[in-house]
């Protein structure tokens, strides 16, 4: 059974730790919900899987299968199944989508893929997350509106098939309609593949959408508390206060305050309240 | 419908100076392929169009070219600078009438220890003229670029645009690029712009294109092609079909 497991991680960026050791597993079949206030290691913890260089593993280990990831190089990670849907997908003025995308999908078989395959794969794809299959011959997500980018990345994750998929708030800027085209793709991955999905959201909706099998809650860098479905419904209502009571934590990095007001609905308020400091 | 479109490679074996004179309403399309100490006058007449495309293949080459516009004529400069060897290009292009527009697009690979120095100008002189000037470099090696893109807007073009992007990527250390954006401006009623990025690879790009599984060396050369190929669509025919090889060679 494929399995990623994370073990005592400690990352840092620009010298400052932000992952302070965290630890988690996830299997093929699984479906876990990351939650946790802005700022406190989510995408970091993703960056570090995937190996963005600027996210420096100081301790600790990650493994794919028992394989240790952190000697493997990026494109070796993504070849290797694990695959990430950025919170911010940048746009690469001149590379033009298609010619990105089988380049990629021939780095994930051994098989020649031939030109005809590769159009009928993208052509399918597009179909599922509702791109017209023409914006695909512009440069990559170039003037792409942000919901078209995020389900982007969804068509991607579509064509490389990955064994675990980490979405980074793969909802965000998403209208209704484009909510339930990506769940419906990630359920039908899911279907067919029992894909292990680590999911990053700050609403409840998408959750809904995809029925999470567990939940796990990053604060301060570290998970702090895994378990089923309910720790997702109870933090949409309730916020993470309860935890911090419960678990006697409290919040130690510098946007304390305004943490504390925290609740998973109310993201883009607690983005300027951060950035206002 | 009736074609004026007319096609023409110059050839500068007897005259190192030509004058080409677009006559009203004219449409054409010039091809200038390696050219060594030559300049061109280029005299654009009322409605006329000329697109003028410059490609730089192989030895030194040197070009200064002027060009006069009057009313609503428009000229295309489309430059791809692939060539080896050092090479300069001067361009002087004068938007005398009312509504005359020029456009200058380049893409040069700059490698080994070769200098390109491009000057770039547009004087702007009638009302509501518009200039646009767009540059891709990637240098390698021990490589120099030097651009200097000059816009002046002279007192009564009112209502005139300028603007000037030029982006470069170095590949390596040793190599440098140095884009001198100058803005003369002596007229309150207008727009002008520029962008310059001078600069390694994106990282941001590439960890993007590796998470993919894309290998190193394939999506520095996806990004680099992607800086260099859209030049390509303004050419057509042999030149076109050479300059795609000559970019696929070259990274
Ligand atoms: N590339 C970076 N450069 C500098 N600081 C960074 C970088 N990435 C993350 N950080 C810092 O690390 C901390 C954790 O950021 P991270 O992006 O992991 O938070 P998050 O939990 O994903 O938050 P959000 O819910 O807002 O997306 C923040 O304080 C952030 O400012
Ligand atoms: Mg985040």
């Amino acid at each position: 059974m494929d399995t990623l497991e994370i073990k005592d991680l400690h990352v840092s960026v620009e010298d400052k730790e932000i992952l302070k050791g965290l630890s988690l597993t996830i299997h093929k079949g699984e479906k876990v919900a990351l939650l946790g206030p802005n700022g406190h290691g989510k995408s970091t913890l993703l960056n570090a899987i995937m190996g963005n260089p600027r996210y420096k593993v100081t301790k600790g280990e990650i493994l794919l299968n028992g394989e240790n990831v952190l000697e493997m190089k990026v494109d070796e990670r993504s070849r290797k199944g694990l695959f990430l849907a950025f919170q911010n997908p940048v746009e690469i003025p001149g590379v033009i989508s298609a010619d990105f995308y089988k380049n990629a999908l021939q780095e994930h078989t051994d098989k020649r893929i031939s030109l005809y395959q590769f159009y009928k794969v993208l052509d399918n794809a597009s179909k599922e997350v509702k791109i017209p299959f023409e914006m695909f011959n512009r440069a990559l997500n170039d003037g792409f509106s942000g919901g078209e980018k995020k389900r982007n990345e969804i068509l991607q994750m579509m064509l490389l098939n990955p064994k675990i998929a980490m979405l980074d708030e793969i909802d965000s800027g998403l209208d209704v309609d484009a909510i339930n085209i990506v769940s419906e793709c990630i359920n039908k991955v899911y279907e067919e593949q029992k894909t292990g999905f680590l999911i990053i959201s700050h609403y409840a909706r998408l959750f809904e959408l995809i029925k999470p099998t567990r939940s796990a809650v990053i604060i301060n860098g570290k998970v702090v508390l895994e378990g089923g479905p309910e720790i997702y419904q109870k933090i949409d209502k309730e916020g993470y206060e309860w935890i911090k009571d419960e678990l006697n934590i409290s919040l130690e990095n510098e946007n304390e305050k305004a943490m504390n007001q925290v609740s998973i609905g109310v993201c883009a308020t607690k983005e300027i309240i951060k950035n206002g400091k | 419908m009736e074609s004026n479109l007319m096609k023409q490679e110059i050839s500068f074996l007897e005259n190192k100076e030509q004058e080409i004179n677009v006559k009203k309403d004219e449409v054409i399309s010039l091809d200038l392929i390696d050219i060594t100490g030559a300049s061109l006058n280029l005299f654009l007449q009322k409605n006329s169009v000329c697109n003028l495309r410059i490609f730089y293949e192989n030895a030194k080459n040197d070009l200064v070219l002027h060009a006069n516009l009057v009313e609503n004529a428009t000229l295309n400069i489309y430059f791809a600078d692939f060539s080896s060897g050092d090479s300069t290009l001067s361009s002087n292009v004068i938007l005398l009438g009312d509504e005359a527009k020029s456009t200058f697009k380049f893409s040069s690979l700059v490698t080994k220890n070769d200098t390109k120095k491009y000057s770039i100008s547009f004087s702007h002189i009638g009302e509501k003229t518009e200039s646009n000037l767009e540059g891709y470099s990637v240098n390698c090696d021990t490589s120099k670029l030097k651009v200097e893109g000059i816009s002046h807007i002279e007192k009564d073009s009112i209502k005139s645009k300028a603007s000037q992007k030029i982006k470069a990527i170095l590949f390596d250390e040793t190599s440098s690029a140095i884009a001198n954006p100058i803005l003369k401006i002596d007229c309150d009623d207008i727009e002008a712009s520029h962008a310059c990025a001078i600069g390694s690879l994106n990282d941001e790009h590439l960890f993007y294109l590796l998470s993919r599984g894309i290998a190193l060396e394939d999506a520095k050369k996806l990004i680099t092609f992607g800086y260099l190929n859209p030049i390509v669509n303004y050419f057509d025919g042999k030149t076109k079909e050479e300059l795609e090889a000559l970019i696929k060679k070259g990274i």
